[in-house]
């Protein structure tokens, strides 16, 4: 097996989805691959660059909050971008890790690498690819992150090979040496002001309509109709995001008490250990990464049915309503109020995931699709 | 021919007296109705009322005047009485309204001129006049209180009308009606022949349009009724339109959801009911003058429109505003806008009004 050289691309190195799954990636490859070379490009930096870097070299394209317009980018930068990357480590694959990874495709200097999209997103998210960009024009070889994603792909591409390596997180359980203990778990529960006979019901991302926080309240009033008081609801994350401050607005107006939301945090787990359900209300999310956090550490997850990937992740133990049936997915929260059917579900998911979506079993079939296509791509070529 | 007496405190700029002139006007319109506005107090910076009757002038008559100035007891005010009696005399009230209870003193409960007692209607009023020295005359003497929003009088004998929404609302009548709508739905070219709901705003988020589409999906999921969907505004926020008509084809409800920029009564009105998911109240006389063309409205705030056509549900619950729709779809429209017509319609409310005095005395 001769090394290989990795150029994993990125759209950012925030704490959204595909740089952690790239970091998960970066970490099985720099564990089990110790001849290859891995370098990292992102179009925009974020606060996991420290991370990144300690894999091997990191290079961002935009300084922090610099504009950019893809249909009218701003010549002169651009050309410099192109003169400061075309000394760049050479690769032999360069994998987008997400369709948006591929901003950084027109300032990368040509080469004879075999670029592979490890798509991971659907619906709108898939507009980078025959948008001003055309990055579909520049992909050698396509890998989807599940089945659902690949239908989505190939309503976009048409005739395609689109092979398929699911999406992965490490595994977090069981609980780390001196975790989360009852007692702990109750202190972290009393400060948030929720009681021993409440159910703690989680939501976690960003503050955009397709994460839906608008729809998680929404099931909070829900809830709060057929059972008041039993049930208290903590939103985290997208602070800086167009909903987060109209649905704070909101819960004031309403006087929604059961509900809270919280600027994102920079480790979930002790929320996970935590709380007693994640409800992921989200409009589309293709395979959602907070979802198999959740379930690998136990906690049941509830869900739309028709709005991405976690009926397909779940399977047979996928619980919730189908989109957008809010009264139901509350009704869904609602029957988990009894810990009985919940540790039952929590656990049934948790066997779910662990035996097809932690990094140790899925990561080693993704870059067995990865080396598939590099070969076809250099027969091909 | 009846004749009819209002009288207030002063001309001023409370928004109630704007309601109270429009009701005037309606009288003064009508060739079998006398009716005058008589002030208690002059107010020459404002013209609202013409040339109205001013009660304190009496005050200032130059022959009691006089009589006053010489030092006569008593005669100035018996010829005052005497000329305000003649006044009455003159015009004879049917129907005497009392705007803010003001003024019955002029009456003094007794029956004057050749007629019976006049029917006595006061209009409540949230807002205090410019000039407080009068005493409101009591609810409970009165036989027809007229009452505006904020105000809750308390007992009272006589029959109440809401006065709330009365104005004029001259296109929506013959908007609602069937032609007028199928009209603008093929202007709009929107199905002429579909179930419609209307909605409008201009604010994504506040006023709900997301909201409005997950109704058209509980309307169709728990009654059946695979309505088309009709948004007014957001004309100048292409993003949002587009986030909507995908919101839509999530939803299921592919060319059943529609968005125009021209939000106007007509637009409002060709709907067959209107569901209005604000998450901050809305204009109240755009969604008055929808219900006098016979449009039923489901919404989660009512900006004090308390109307039988206007169905308020509990905020975010698309489910019950499902149930709404569907029960308002239910309805005979003509029927519903003919008596929302007399319910909020100035000419109606009048008529209604007048049959109500009519009853009375």
């Amino acid at each position: 097996m001769s090394p290989i050289r990795w150029r994993v691309a990125l759209h950012a190195t925030d704490r959204t989805g595909p740089p952690m799954l790239a970091l998960a990636l970066l970490s099985w490859l720099s564990r089990n691959r110790c001849e290859d070379s891995l370098s990292i490009v992102s179009f925009r930096g974020g606060e996991l660059a420290g991370e990144f870097s300690r894999f091997g070299p990191l290079r961002i394209m935009l300084n922090d909050e610099e504009a950019w317009d893809h249909r009218r980018p701003d010549s002169p930068r651009a050309a410099q971008l192109m003169a400061d990357f075309f000394g760049l480590e050479p690769a032999d694959i360069t994998l987008l890790v997400s369709v948006s990874a591929g901003q950084v495709l027109p300032y990368l200097p040509a080469g004879r690498d075999c670029v592979v999209a490890w798509v991971v997103e659907q619906g709108e998210d898939l507009h980078w690819l025959h948008g001003p960009l055309r990055v579909a024009d520049h992909v050698d070889a396509w890998i989807a992150g599940s089945e659902g994603t690949r239908e989505a792909l190939l309503e976009v591409l048409g005739d395609q090979t689109v092979a398929v390596a699911a999406e992965f997180v490490d595994d977090w359980s069981p609980s780390p040496p001196g975790g989360t203990s009852e007692g702990a778990r109750a202190t972290f529960r009393a400060g948030l002001g929720i009681g021993a006979d409440q159910m703690m019901v989680l939501g976690a991302g960003i503050c955009t309509y397709r994460k839906a926080p608008d729809l998680f309240l929404e099931t909070v009033v829900a809830v709060e109709r057929s059972q008041p008081g039993r049930a208290r609801f903590v939103w985290l994350g997208g602070e800086r995001d167009p909903l987060f401050d109209k649905v704070s607005a909101e819960i004031e107006r309403l006087g929604v008490s059961s509900m809270q939301i919280l600027p994102g945090v920079a480790e979930l787990r002790p929320w996970f250990d935590a709380a007693d359900v994640f409800l992921h209300p989200a409009r589309l999310d293709a395979f959602p990464l907070v979802c198999l956090h959740a379930a690998i550490t136990g906690t049941p997850v509830v869900a739309f049915r028709g709005a991405g990937g976690v009926p397909e992740m779940l399977g047979d133990t996928f619980r919730g309503a189908n989109y957008p049936d809010v009264a139901g997915l509350g009704a869904e929260v609602v029957g988990l109020i009894d810990p009985h059917q919940r540790a039952r579900l929590g656990g049934e998911q948790q066997q779910v995931v662990r035996k097809r979506f932690v990094t140790d079993i899925a990561a080693p079939a993704l870059v067995d699709a990865v080396m598939v296509a590099q070969h076809e791509h250099r027969l091909a070529s | 021919m009846r004749s009819i007496l209002a009288v207030t405190a002063a001309p001023d700029d409370r928004p109630s007296t704007s309601t109270l002139r429009v009701i005037v006007e309606e009288l003064q319109s009508r060739p079998d109705v006398r009716a005058e506005i008589w002030l208690l107090r002059a107010a020459p910076e404002d013209d609202v009322w013409g040339s109205p009757r001013v009660v304190d002038e009496l005050r200032t008559w130059r022959p009691a005047a006089l009589l006053e100035s010489l030092r006569v007891p008593v005669l100035p005010d018996l010829l005052r009485g005497l000329r305000l009696k003649w006044w009455l005399y003159q015009l004879e009230p049917d129907l005497v309204i009392l705007d803010d209870g003001l003024g019955g003193r002029l009456f003094d409960g007794r029956p004057f001129g050749r007629r019976r007692r006049p029917v006595m209607a006061v209009r409540t009023n949230p807002d205090h006049p410019r000039h407080q020295t009068w005493e409101p005359a009591p609810l409970n003497a009165a036989d027809i209180v007229l009452q505006l929003p904020g105000t809750e009088p308390g007992p009272v004998s006589g029959q109440r009308m809401d006065a709330a929404h009365v104005r004029e609302y001259p296109d929506a009548g013959r908007l609602g009606r069937d032609e007028a709508r199928t009209s603008t739905r093929a202007t709009l070219a929107v199905p002429g022949d579909a179930v419609l709901i209307t909605g409008w705003g201009n604010d994504g988020w506040l006023d709900g349009p997301d909201l409005f589409v997950r109704g058209l999906w509980a309307l169709e999921q728990r009654h059946g009724i695979a309505a088309h969907g009709l948004w007014l505004g957001l004309g100048s926020d292409p993003e949002e339109v587009r986030r909507l008509h995908v919101e839509a084809e999530r939803c299921g409800l592919s060319g059943r959801f529609h968005q125009r920029s021209a939000d106007t009564v007509a637009a409002r009105c060709c709907g067959d009911a209107a569901f209005l998911p604000y998450r901050d109240a809305g204009d109240p006389f755009a969604l008055t003058e929808a219900v006098v063309s016979g449009l039923g409205i489901a919404t989660f705030i009512t900006a004090d429109v308390h109307d039988p056509m206007v169905i308020e549900v509990p905020p975010l619950d698309v489910e019950a505003a499902a149930d709404a729709l569907a029960e308002l779809l239910g309805r005979d429209r003509s029927v519903e806008a003919e008596r929302a017509r007399r319910r909020l319609d100035v000419g109606g409310w009048v008529d209604s009004l007048l049959d109500l005095a009519a009853t009375l005395r």
